[in-house]
């Protein structure tokens, strides 16, 4: 198939060098994109190994479990969450890019089972290329997804860098028995995942000028959702643990939660959500370099089934921005999960797959 | 030194078996996308392909993401594809096969 003719409407998103009411093209200002220009895993794994890791009885979950957020105990009744998270442009319009930051960010506290309560802003602008309206038109929309999360932006840092970056570091609290921690997956628990995959791809796409401007519109949508709903759905469905899906992809995120839990994992790509034309992206070699690193990463981790096509393998490689939550659930719990999250237009929730016994590699096993 | 030499005449050798065939080809053209960050090489290769009815394209890249990217779109273009180490990266060489007849 022709990729002239993708679906959507108003054709081209943008090309890749053209400016958008005036302003620079955010998307063209970085090589990689969002959560996709995180360090590959394999090199983070390398460079902190040996260094001492903090240990303290009142930090309930640090680096060890690779969390999204540390839980530090102020008071029995208090428990502080932690996390930062910012990176290059992963849209082109400024203010999307500053709520998709900050969902981004937030989403970190919301997969711990928190509430998100201050924000501090972090930016590296090179303000020769990029005009101080810009700046400003990020931390616009940013602040509007804080209050969209009932949260506050109290402060941050700038610096004068050659790459445009923008993100958070959030502050909230965790009730003491809601923590949703990557440790605590248990044999037999059922996977959900809350948000459809493929940014990575789709934001590739739309910087090469090839993604149709209502999937590129799509994919904005879905990484300036909260997953707040998801985590208060997870909550309430008495989840075991739970992560979000970014730059490590969905099979990166998941062996982590298998590692720190001590399990196996079964999934089935053909139940994954998708967003729209992700497979077809994919097949025409739009797949970003982290895509890769995570592939490399998870060499010997994972099992694939020779009936999942490469295409959707790339899908489930790709780095994800503000990607959903992947909630792991006792059986009996997934219909209240679904109901809870039913009607959210932040969630398209499905069963993805199921916690096994067994702890060494490969801990992933994908079949179709 | 060896390595980058064994690459070389490969690639050599896999041009000129490559030229054997020469006859049947209409057009040929080479893209230099070294240095080039993804997708940059897979627009420019795709924006090639789509530019000739039937033919081959010689692209030049230095990175294993690009070679694995426009393998993928080679696929999906439909191209039969080959792609060997050379010096300073990997030369791959997408053959455009034309419609078969079916066009006018």
């Amino acid at each position: 198939m022709n990729a002239k003719r993708l679906p959507g409407r108003g054709g081209p998103a943008k090309g890749p060098h053209m400016a958008i009411q005036g302003q620079c093209d955010l998307l063209q200002l970085t090589e990689h994109c969002g959560c996709g220009a995180k360090l590959a895993a394999a090199d983070l794994r390398e460079f902190l190994s040996g260094l001492p890791a903090s240990r303290d009885p009142r930090l309930l979950v640090g680096p060890v479990t690779f969390d999204d957020a540390a839980v530090y105990r102020l008071r029995d009744d208090c428990l502080l969450v932690q996390t930062v998270d910012f990176f290059p442009p992963v849209a082109s319009d400024p203010e999307t890019f500053g709520r998709i930051a900050a969902a981004n960010a937030l989403s970190d506290i919301y997969a711990m089972g928190g509430r998100p309560l201050t924000a501090l802003a972090l930016m590296c602008l090179p303000s020769k290329q990029v005009p101080l309206g810009v700046a400003r038109a990020i931390v616009h929309g940013a602040t509007e997804k804080l209050a969209e999360a009932g949260a506050l932006l109290v402060g941050g840092h700038t610096l004068e860098d050659p790459q445009l970056k923008f993100g958070l570091s959030v502050t909230g609290l965790v009730e003491p028995g809601h923590i949703l921690s990557n440790a605590g997956a248990r044999t037999g628990d059922v996977l959900v995942l809350t948000k459809p995959l493929g940014t990575g791809l789709t934001v590739t796409a739309a910087k090469a000028g090839l993604a149709p401007a209502s999937l590129v519109e799509e994919a904005n949508r879905w990484m300036s959702a909260l997953n707040r709903a998801a985590a208060e759905a997870a909550v309430q469905g008495g989840a075991h643990a739970a992560t979000d899906i970014t730059g490590f992809g969905l099979l990166g995120h998941c062996w982590q939660m298998a590692k720190a839990s001590g399990v196996r994992m079964r999934l089935r790509a053909g139940q994954m959500p998708l967003l729209d034309c992700a497979i077809e992206f994919a097949s025409m070699g739009l797949v970003p370099a982290g895509a890769y690193a995570n592939r490399r990463f998870l060499d010997g981790r994972v099992r694939i089934c020779e009936k999942v096509a490469l295409a959707l393998q790339d899908v489930l490689f790709d780095p994800q921005t503000s990607g959903g939550l992947l909630v792991c659930l006792p059986a009996e719990s997934v219909e209240k999960f679904r109901q809870a999250a039913a009607g959210q237009r932040a969630c398209r929730c499905a069963v993805v797959g199921q916690v096994e016994e067994g702890d060494g590699e490969p801990r992933l096993l994908v079949e179709m | 030194m060896l390595l980058w030499d064994r690459s070389r005449r490969e690639t050599e050798s896999l041009a000129s078996s490559w030229k054997c065939e020469g006859a049947a080809v209409t057009q040929e053209m080479t893209i230099d996308a070294r240095g080039l960050a993804c997708p940059i090489p897979v627009i420019r290769v795709k924006k090639a392909l789509e530019g000739v009815a039937r033919g081959r394209v010689v692209v030049l890249v230095d990175e294993q993401v690009a070679v694995e990217n426009i393998t993928r779109l080679a696929g999906y273009m439909r191209c039969s594809h080959q792609c060997a180490a050379c010096e300073g990266g990997f030369r791959i060489i997408i053959e455009k096969p034309g419609s078969g007849g079916e066009e006018p």
